[in-house]
């Protein structure tokens, strides 16, 4: 059976990314926990990609990708949570630079929704331009989970 | 005790004279005279953090610093944790105490400090003036 990303999955992350937090708050609590664990992960896992190759693939070196998690990182208290190296490799991994697959799950989506958030507020994309991200990540997504 | 071979390696150390600094260690390895040399380097390293932070620092202004070492001028950035970086600077800047730092945070100053010292670009005087308050700061720390 072919499991694939969901309009409300989509919608959930929308609100993310579009800063509206509360009614993100409101759409995650409603998505179904066992499809999360799967799919919504994987749509993160793919706007993820998504957005680390439009911003780093072309010409972005590693110092580049040192210096974007530590801008995200000192933009609030909370950011500064965020471990750094760990938001290092996810990137360097997603630009097929070594691995990441021994970060937990935990720390992984986390740590790659707040640099997501933080890629997407430099595009600075209009709706239509967030609809056709989402829409091309949604895509990346099922083609992994198929 | 800081001792003028302390001052000298450590002058050796930041100015990248490594043949000079080898045969310095060397002589301090020798005659098992290290002691007093750590407390020259925090100091001087306390020094340096102070100067460029102080008094209005901020969080973001440490892990961007951290950063720019790790993305700039370090050939491996892994050479150096961020977070035993930010720490070691900011209790060094009054937020938290470095006797709770154990022996790995406290390496970071290793990397640190020449950063910090080469970002001052001092020329021969005013390193001359940096490693003189050190000094003068190390030998008045309570033992």
């Amino acid at each position: 059976m072919t499991v694939a990303v969901t309009a409300d999955q989509v919608a959930a992350l929308r609100a993310y990314l579009a800063g509206d937090f509360s009614q993100y708050d409101r759409l995650f609590e409603r998505l179904d926990r066992e499809a999360a664990k799967t799919t919504y992960a994987a749509l993160i896992d793919a706007a993820f990609f998504e957005a680390v190759d439009r911003r780093f693939a072309k010409d972005g070196t590693v110092a580049d990708v040192i210096e974007f998690v530590a801008d995200i990182r000192s933009r609030s208290n909370r950011l500064s949570d965020i471990d750094a190296r760990a938001g290092e490799r996810l990137i360097r991994a997603a630009l097929g630079d070594g691995s990441a697959e021994d970060i937990d799950d935990q720390t992984r989506f986390g740590t790659e929704i707040v640099l997501l958030a933080g890629l997407i507020v430099d595009e600075r994309l209009d709706d239509a331009g967030l609809d056709r991200f989402l829409a091309d990540a949604r895509k990346l997504a099922d083609s992994w989970t198929a | 005790m800081v001792t003028d071979d302390h001052v000298s390696t450590l002058r050796a150390y930041l100015t990248d004279d490594w043949q000079e600094y080898d045969r310095l260690t060397k002589r301090l390895d020798e005659t098992g005279s290290w002691s007093g040399y750590g407390a020259l380097f925090g100091s001087a390293f306390f020094d340096a953090v102070n100067r460029k932070f102080a008094p209005t620092w901020t969080v973001a202004g440490v892990i961007r610093f951290v950063a720019t070492v790790r993305a700039r001028y370090v050939e491996d950035p892994d050479q150096l944790d961020p977070r035993a970086a930010e720490r070691l600077i900011q209790a060094a800047l009054g937020a938290g105490s470095t006797a709770e730092l154990d022996d790995e945070i406290k390496s970071a100053q290793l990397i640190l400090l020449p950063a910090l010292i080469d970002d001052e670009r001092p020329d021969a005087a005013a390193l001359e003036d940096i490693l003189i308050l050190a000094r003068e700061r190390a030998v008045n720390l309570p033992m």
